[in-house]
């Protein structure tokens, strides 16, 4: 009897799960600005390397901070970089895509459409580097960085999903209507397109984080003494043979944050769709 | 146990198909109970209905392709063959086979990315066990037999390079493919337009008449069906509520249903008062449309495909105006240009004195409204209907208040016959006629003084179309609309019209009043098309002395 009343809740069943972990890692990082179970800035290297316990949940690392500890505020780290480079991307790339959408064809979707592929033709990474190089290593310019990558995302999939839209008769109505280009964008093709960017967004947030690790690990994220992920990692790669749990909790933080935010955002981009939601015909 | 029936069996006439009692459960509800009819080889069972009366779960139920969650109860017998008792693998091999199944919309019927004669070589390659060259030689013919030209019946085109009717053979061709005994069609012809219907419907006469078919015709035209089929069955509801010859069915005695869908196609709409003036409210002159064709070269001008040649038209206030032509001879490019969407290559367009140049200004625009064709796409799925249908106020120079803009709102959408609890709504919670009426909400809403209609009634029922008609005619007595009605439905033309305009290949071919241009059509195209156009045949009255032997 309880399978059948719990089978209705198996298609949320992905919801549920994405929800648990970002939940689980947005409230450990807003737990972290009032208490943390260890201070991080005490080292105790008495105590290193020392392997998960009743008082180190996650064990030590080594000059003894409390692995938690670290991947708590290390949490912050990585959210804020990722969800400002997100910010940075949906901000630009989507207007972009909506004008080039709108002026399909002319010289405005000519330029921005060719910007974007000059943006895309250049290794993430190694721009990142240069940019890092060229301005100091840190989170700011790691957001910088990452965002600049998001841009181009955003403004080509703002741009082939609004094409599409234009040529549907609801657009022809409103412009019979006489409402111009910059109002039919914002009114009506923008809010169609939301559920698709909003599942963008979340791929591209979980996909920040793991760039945010990437740029930690070969040293131009955040810098000592703010933890983050990629570098716990990194520290920890020449450890892994002795003390392996160094690098395993780093390595489940990363993937708990990117599976969740993947399935949250599956779920989401369902639900959000006026048309699949259950409702009653008028008759 | 078969035998222990009275009746003679003819062996020709034997029921190759035979349904008792189906029903089909969704979730526990039925959707479909008590369906139950016999068919012969040869011969052509119709059935026919409004939309959602089953119809189209009928077919799915017997070809076992209903949605999950559904459960199906009664039993099916094809040619001895207890399809009820199936299981999903041994249903395969009866699909293709034994049944093939023709669908309203070709475009969606056919992949897009695979070339037509692969398409018709695949069951031959399912079922037939053929090796693939085998396949598509054999696959080559049956496209020949569809009536495809040689040169398409090659199989090396895709379904995109093909027209609307040229599709829909093809999806005959690989519905017939492995000569199954029993071709169901949904709704084959409902898309296509008056001639390219005329030459379907004749080809699957003449498949039935050489393979000695069975056909399952569905379809919510009585015109047509009357036309293909020899017995009825009329849906309602989930329900048979009539069965029997065309006479029998729409009897002065027969069901109440049955009666009202006969009486809403028969029916003609409300004549509006003809209020004419002689100042021209729309003049075209010479007016001609064309599209930027593909880019074939790097550098330099892209070749422009003319869509609109050179026409000329007016319409006075008040008047109705048809324009009629199949598609893709350009009568929705035209409505563009006259919406001001649309830049014209040559030409004059004027309204009220006022040139529109590939715009209207404020002040006309708000003269000049549209009603489109589809009522799914023609509303943004994330608005309610209260903010859609106020959409237009915003042309207007005083914009009105927000308790005004709903008091309007509501009384538009009363004086459609929607009541004031759609301004919440949205529009997908509507059925197609009432998303119809909501366009013309919106349409009316700015006190327009002409109204395009777009076919505007082409995607609805018959008797919805009715209603509709109806309204229209009641508003533009009301507000002295004149209306612009384009549609490639004949039969519609004839009855809404004053004057009426025949548009082929981008131009216009004939003009006149409605009642001279149809009595005596001038143009061989023009009298083409009144030729193809289906007519309900008149009822003899003897359906009521028969019914008494035949009734079940």
């Amino acid at each position: 009897m309880i399978r059948r009343a719990l089978l209705p809740l198996l298609p949320l069943l992905p919801l549920l799960c994405g929800l648990v972990l970002v939940l689980l890692v947005l409230g450990a990082a807003l737990l972290s600005f009032a208490w943390t179970p260890f201070d991080i800035t005490r080292l105790a290297i008495a105590e290193r390397l020392q392997a998960p316990s009743p008082t180190h949940w996650f064990g030590t690392d080594q000059f003894g901070r409390d692995i938690l500890s670290m991947l708590m505020i290390g949490a912050r780290t990585s959210l804020a970089v990722a969800l400002v480079a997100v910010g940075v991307g949906v901000g630009l790339g989507v207007p972009l895509g909506l004008a080039a959408a709108a002026y399909r064809g002319g010289p405005v979707d000519e330029v921005i459409m060719r910007t974007n592929d000059l943006v895309f033709a250049f290794p993430a990474l190694v721009i990142a580097i240069l940019i890092t190089a060229v301005f100091g290593p840190g989170a700011l310019n790691a957001i910088i960085a990452i965002g600049i990558f998001n841009v181009p995302v955003f403004a080509r999939l703002t741009r082939g999903a609004a094409l599409s839209l234009w040529t549907r008769e609801f657009i022809l109505a409103a412009r019979v209507a006489g409402k111009g280009v910059l109002r039919i964008s914002v009114e009506h093709v923008l809010p169609n397109l939301a559920s698709l960017l909003i599942v963008q967004a979340t791929i591209q947030f979980s996909l920040g984080i793991l760039a945010e690790a990437g740029l930690s690990y070969v040293g131009l994220g955040a810098q000592p003494p703010v933890p983050s992920w990629g570098r716990m990692l990194a520290e920890s790669q020449t450890l892994v043979t002795i003390a392996p749990h160094v690098a395993l909790f780093p390595g489940l933080a990363i993937v708990a944050s990117v599976l969740g935010l993947n399935l949250l955002g599956d779920a989401l981009r369902d639900r959000l769709d006026p048309r699949l939601r259950h409702v009653h015909r008028a008759g | 146990m078969p035998g222990t029936k009275e009746e003679l069996a003819d062996p020709v006439r034997e029921p190759l198909l035979r349904v008792d009692a189906l029903g089909v459960d969704i979730d526990g509800t039925p959707v479909l109970d008590g369906i139950g009819f016999s068919l012969a080889r040869s011969r052509t069972l119709g059935i026919v209905g409004e939309s959602g009366s089953g119809k189209s779960m009928t077919a799915l139920a017997l070809m076992g392709l209903l949605p999950r969650g559904a459960v199906r109860r009664g039993s099916l017998h094809l040619d001895g063959q207890a399809l009820d008792a199936l299981d999903e693998p041994a249903m395969r091999r009866v699909r293709g086979a034994r049944i093939g199944m023709v669908f309203q919309e070709p475009m969606t019927a056919l992949n897009p990315l695979h070339r037509i004669g692969d398409q018709v070589a695949e069951s031959l390659v399912l079922h037939r066990g053929l090796s693939r060259t085998d396949a598509r030689r054999d696959a080559s013919a049956v496209l020949d037999r569809v009536g495809l030209s040689t040169a398409i019946a090659r199989g090396r085109r895709y379904p995109h390079e093909l027209s609307g009717g040229q599709r829909q053979r093809v999806v005959i061709a690989i519905a017939i493919a492995c000569s199954p005994l029993l071709l169901i069609a949904d709704e084959p012809t409902t898309a296509l337009d008056v001639t390219t219907q005329a030459g379907i419907l004749s080809l699957l006469r003449e498949l039935q008449r050489d393979e000695g078919l069975a056909l399952l015709f569905i379809s919510h035209d009585l015109a047509v069906v009357a036309d293909m089929a020899d017995e009825l069955l009329v849906m309602t509801k989930g329900e048979v509520v009539e069965r029997g010859t065309f006479d029998e069915v729409f009897a002065a005695d027969a069901h109440p249903y049955a009666q009202r869908l006969h009486a809403a196609s028969t029916r003609p709409p409300r004549q509006r008062r003809r209020t004419v003036t002689d100042t021209p409210l729309l003049v075209a002159e010479g007016v001609s449309c064309s599209y930027p064709g593909p880019r074939r070269r790097l550098f330099g001008p892209r070749e422009r495909s003319v869509a609109v040649k050179a026409v000329s038209l007016d319409i006075r206030p008040g008047e109705s105006v048809g324009l009629v032509g199949e598609s893709g001879c350009g009568k929705s490019t035209f409505a563009r240009a006259l919406l001001g969407l649309q830049p014209i290559d040559a030409g004059r367009l004027s309204f009220d004195g006022v040139p529109i140049e590939g715009g209207h200004t404020r002040a006309t625009r708000r003269r000049v409204q549209v009603v489109f064709q589809d009522p799914y796409g023609s509303f943004d799925p994330r608005h309610r209907v209260a903010r859609l249908v106020a959409e237009p106020l915003h042309l207007l120079d005083e914009r009105p208040s927000r308790r005004e803009t709903r008091r309007r709102v509501a009384a538009m959408l009363e004086r459609v016959g929607i009541g004031g609890h759609a301004l919440e709504r949205y529009p997908h919670e509507f059925s197609g006629g009432q998303r119809q009426r909501i366009a013309i909400a919106r349409a009316l809403i700015v006190e327009p003084s002409l109204v395009v209609l777009d076919e505007a009634v082409s995607a609805l029922d018959v008797s919805v179309r009715a209603v509709v008609l109806d309204l229209l005619a009641t508003l533009a007595d009301e507000r002295r609309l004149a209306y612009l009605f384009i549609s490639h439905d004949l039969s519609v033309v004839r009855r809404v019209t004053d004057r009426l305009h025949v548009m082929r290949a981008g131009a216009i071919v004939e003009s006149g009043d409605t009642a001279a241009v149809f009595a005596a059509p001038r143009h061989p195209y023009t009298q083409g098309l009144l030729a193809a156009v289906p007519t309900l045949p008149a009822l003899s009255g003897q359906g009521v002395a028969m019914r008494s032997t035949h009734r079940p």
